[in-house]
């Protein structure tokens, strides 16, 4: 019987590695679900009272981020609560809501950026709100339009690192790494058999070819990345 | 039935994998939720833009990381904490394997108990946890010291050299994770060159030759990981590219630490303290578990030198390095990680010895279960609630919110300059994509521009290049005279332009209030900018902020800021402290300086601050009282000073300048004679040591001095050149306008 159980409990080491990845992810979600939801609690609380205390919580709420809900509220919760105060007229309170919430989607993005819909509106309030902040610097005097343009195009601009190289970038070192490993178990086995060095090469050159191929992969991606 | 199924089935790499697994969950809970301290921002931004972080560059650490950056949870930053904390979990893990094959257990037995434990204290160790719960290499670093111990017990016992080799391999790519593993070389070649497996009939010198070379050969192909670093710079487009990496030459200097090679070892240099510098550090890692622990631990090294002898002495080997290495890092729990490692893994092995023992008299399992309740409790009890103090346990996303508020509430089109500290570049790289209309200056620019990257991305036009009075501009990599040059200039009163855009703007330093710059006497632009916060009233905030967080440590009505107070104190202490002495406001530093020594002194007379807080604190005092002209009061707080810390320079620096102000010739001559045989890099002993010459005795004897001296300076390592031509020219008594030739190394000699 405990043979059996061993068993069952011992599968391939991908399966093991996949129920354990799934567990942590688990763990994870459910915490940060957690967290992002007191944070939320806060900020609803906060909102009558002090707006500026308010945002804050909402932000800490997004720093939580998941692409479903608590943070996802709290994202749509603070646009909301942007828009509010950009209709009262207190301008510089739904400016920081705005700057808030482009930096915690900022942060929030992996391989997709999150949320273009609040990006966009926080990108386009916060060139806004720039271009008149300079122009009444200057006395009124600017073209308006010109400095809308350049603070969006500053804000919307999305960096030059590519997610695509970068990922390259790591497969490709995972896979010399892993290759050569096997290189390394392949040349020198337990097993006291000899087999020529030539011979062994040429069994062996399926792992020495990919080993070089990642290697190869790896230093043109990092200069692509 | 059930009991012993369980126990079957139960094997040690299962109960391993769910206590390790625990651990991880644990470290994730507690795991900072913002950017930390210290490296972190800096870390978790060459992670996700793959850059070149500090040296040594740890590639390895964020090529790894970079894979938990696409979970799409979390800020970025969070994610590569995250991946610390697996990593940490990894380090339990592989230890408890390790002790797996050096205790001999392959199936349940009561002695896991004897297992466990010391796993547990070492899962929740300071130094581990610290490491585990923040964005740091270390906890990586400490998981790859224990799988190289693993490849080099599996080669020892015969399992092929394919072993060996894969630990050559896998040391390599350690190295590129902190390079400070190349140190313990001699401890890889005890346990491979000087090792025979088990099963190896015959090893002669040869043999062993061919082994080496090879080992040698695969440590090579792990530590070409470093060519990440010098392609990445050449792309010449990263967010952070620290050290510029981008030729062969400044890769080596960045993985050797030539920059900061001196200030990074001199505690090597300084080898006679090293026996202070040890008690001191046991003093701080003590606690009564790690006196009851130390029988055990000899216990451990017995059983091993007798199993094992060759890694019993490369364990003792590896403790030797690390400490006489990195014993001047007094506070630097994270370097005495591989000491930490061993203490527990001969722990470990005592307390297995001493299971076995029990087992005899067959009384292993209940001692066995009483010892864990025992050491659980007592866990709990003693080093959980008082050790962690660098987690951030009030989620307060400690270094955004510090940040955030300043960066929101700049004026528009205003003009930044951050301090050095490098997590200060996160909180830039906040700035510049948060606030695009403000122009940014990273301090660390102004002064070693040569060893940074501009922040702002090249094909911006906001880079930022600095205009003289005069209309000329400087060209960026100016090594140095970057900063001298607006030194010059703000001190002769010209304002100093930088060019924006197409635009100009006058220089408006900003600081924020929370902002922790320390090394506040190590750079140039220091009393400039302390000048222009007192100037610009931001002294008042500053200080109305300190007094209430002061009150809010003396009261003790907020535990978990006074939990992580001490070390807190460290970041904030400095610039208020300095701001008191320029507004020479004596009294109240006098006041909150021994406030807090009251508030945080331990009933044995030590502190519970960081060994540096506790010698800067006596400094401080030692200072004021000086300048209030009570010197019996500065001449005793010196001394304490010289008690806690008797091989520092600076203790007699200040001793000197008592008695100067006491008109004392030789006692004065005397002590800043000590701190110039101390310290031989300071300048400012130099200076004040060659000036009382000057005073006392003679200018001839002070110009002689100097002379001698500066023979040894060494350009690249002084940094800066700034600093000492002005410090010569007061020597040498040029007329102030003389200032704007810099003189040059020839001339100085």
């Amino acid at each position: 019987m405990v043979n059996d159980l061993k068993n069952k409990a011992s599968g391939p080491f991908w399966v093991k590695s996949l129920i354990l990845a799934a567990i942590f992810l688990l763990f994870i979600v459910a915490f940060m679900e957690v967290k992002a939801n007191r944070e939320l609690k806060l900020a609803r609380i906060a909102l009558s009272q002090s707006p500026k205390t308010a945002i804050r919580h909402y932000f800490q709420a997004l720093n939580w981020y998941a692409p479903w809900g608590s943070s996802q509220v709290a994202a749509d919760e603070l646009k909301d609560l942007a828009d509010r105060l950009k209709n009262e007229g207190r301008v510089d309170l739904a400016y920081e809501a705005y700057l808030r919430l482009r930096g915690a989607l900022n942060a929030a993005r992996s391989f997709y950026w999150p949320r273009p819909d609040l990006q966009s509106k926080a990108n386009d309030f916060l060139a806004n709100y720039l271009a008149d902040k300079k122009i009444s610097s200057m006395g009124g005097q600017g073209d308006k339009i010109r400095l809308y343009g350049y603070y969006l195009e500053i804000y919307e601009d999305k960096g030059n690192f590519s997610e695509f190289y970068g990922f390259l970038v790591v497969l490709s070192f995972l896979g010399w790494v892993f290759y050569f490993v096997k290189i390394i178990w392949a040349f020198f086995p337990l097993s006291s058999e000899k087999v020529p060095f030539r011979q062994k090469i040429y069994l062996e050159k399926i792992l020495i070819i990919m080993f070089v191929a990642c290697y190869v992969v790896w230093i043109l991606a990092m200069k692509a990345a | 039935m059930i009991k012993n199924t369980l126990k079957e089935l139960i094997s040690v790499n299962y109960l391993l994998g769910i206590f390790s697994l625990a651990c991880v969950f644990f470290y994730v809970i507690c795991a900072t939720p913002g950017y930390g301290w210290r490296d972190g921002p800096e870390l978790a931004v060459t992670a996700v833009f793959l850059d070149v972080a500090h040296p040594s560059g740890f590639p390895l650490y964020n090529l790894l990381a970079k894979i938990l950056t696409w979970l799409p949870l979390g800020a970025l930053a969070y994610r590569v904490t995250l991946f610390t904390a697996l990593t940490g979990g990894a380090a339990v893990f592989l230890l408890g394997l390790a002790l797996k094959r050096l205790h001999g257990l392959d199936q349940a037995e009561p002695k896991y108990f004897f297992l466990l434990a010391p796993l547990l204290f070492f899962a929740f160790h300071q130094g581990i946890f610290a490491a585990a719960t923040e964005v740091e290499v270390y906890s990586l670093n400490v998981a790859l010291i224990i799988a190289l111990l693993l490849c080099a017990i599996k080669w020892r016992e015969g399992h092929g050299l394919a072993w060996l080799y894969g630990g050559g391999f896998l040391y390599g790519l350690s190295c590129g994770n902190h390079a400070s593993l190349a140190l313990y070389l001699p401890v890889l070649l005890l346990l491979t060159f000087w090792t025979r497996p088990e099963n190896m009939e015959r090893d002669n010198a040869r043999a062993r030759l061919i082994r080496l070379s090879l080992l040698a050969l695969f440590f090579l192909v792990g530590l070409s990981i470093y060519l990440f670093l010098l392609i990445r710079s050449q792309t010449d487009r990263l967010p952070v590219d620290f050290g510029r990496t981008n030729t062969w030459v400044r890769l080596w200097r960045h993985i050797s630490d030539a920059k900061d090679s001196d200030y990074h070892f001199k505690g090597v240099l300084n080898y006679k303290e090293l026996f202070y510098f040890l008690k001191i550090q046991f003093q701080n890692l003590s606690s009564p578990l790690i006196w009851l622990a130390l029988p055990f631990f000899l216990w451990g090294l017995r059983f091993l030198w007798l199993y094992y002898q060759i890694l019993s002495v490369a364990l003792v080997v590896l403790i030797g390095i690390n400490s006489f290495f990195f014993y001047y890092w007094i506070d630097g729990s994270a370097a005495f990680l591989p000491t930490v490692i061993c203490f527990f893994l001969l722990t470990s092995l005592g307390l297995g010895q001493f299971g076995r023992y029990l087992a005899k008299y067959g009384l292993a399992s209940k001692i066995g279960f009483t010892a864990l309740i025992f050491f659980i409790l007592a866990g709990v009890y003693l080093i959980l609630p008082q050790r962690y103090r660098e987690a951030d346990f009030d989620a307060g996303f400690m270094a955004t919110e510090l940040f955030w508020p300043d960066m929101a509430n700049l004026p528009p089109e205003a003009i930044a300059i951050h301090r050095a500290q490098w997590f200060s570049e996160l909180a830039l790289h906040h700035l510049y994509v948060a606030r695009p209309d403000v122009a940014l200056i990273w301090h660390a620019s102004l002064v070693n521009p040569h060893f940074f990257s501009p922040l702002v991305p090249a094909k911006n036009p906001r880079l930022l290049y600095p205009t003289l009075a005069d209309g000329s501009l400087l060209p960026p990599n100016t090594p140095n005279f970057f900063s001298y040059f607006i030194f010059l200039n703000m001190e002769a009163g010209k304002p100093v332009y930088l060019q924006y855009n197409d635009e100009t703007a006058e220089l408006l330093p900003y600081m924020t209030p929370e902002e922790p710059f320390m090394w506040m006497g190590r750079l140039t632009l220091d009393k400039w900018m302390v000048d222009k916060l007192i100037k610009n009233g931001s002294y008042a905030t500053y200080l109305k902020w300190f007094r209430g967080y002061i009150a809010q440590l003396a009261g003790g009505y907020d535990p978990p800021l006074a939990k992580k107070a001490p070390a807190y104190l460290m970041y904030i202490s400095s610039p208020i402290f300095r701001l008191m002495t320029e507004k020479n406001e004596i009294k109240e530093g006098i006041l909150t300086v021994e406030t807090l020594l009251t508030t945080f002194s331990k009933p044995d007379g030590t502190f519970l601050f960081p060994h540096d807080v506790t010698l800067n604190l006596h400094a401080f005092l030692a200072n004021m009282y000086r300048k209030e002209k009570k010197y019996s009061k500065a001449i005793e707080y010196a001394h304490k000073l010289n008690t806690l810390s008797p091989f520092n320079a600076y203790n007699y620096y200040i001793l000197g300048l008592i008695y100067d102000n006491q008109a004392m010739p030789t006692e004065t001559l005397a002590a800043w004679r000590k701190a110039t045989e101390i310290d031989k890099y300071e300048i400012s002993f130099f200076y004040n040591y060659s000036l009382a010459l000057a005073k006392y005795k003679s200018f001839d004897e002070a110009i002689s001095f100097l002379t001698e001296r500066a023979k040894t300076f060494d350009e690249e390592k002084m940094g800066n050149l700034r600093d000492l031509a002005l410090k010569f020219r007061d020597c040498f008594l040029l007329p102030p306008e003389e200032i704007g030739e810099l003189p040059t190394r020839e001339d100085l000699l």
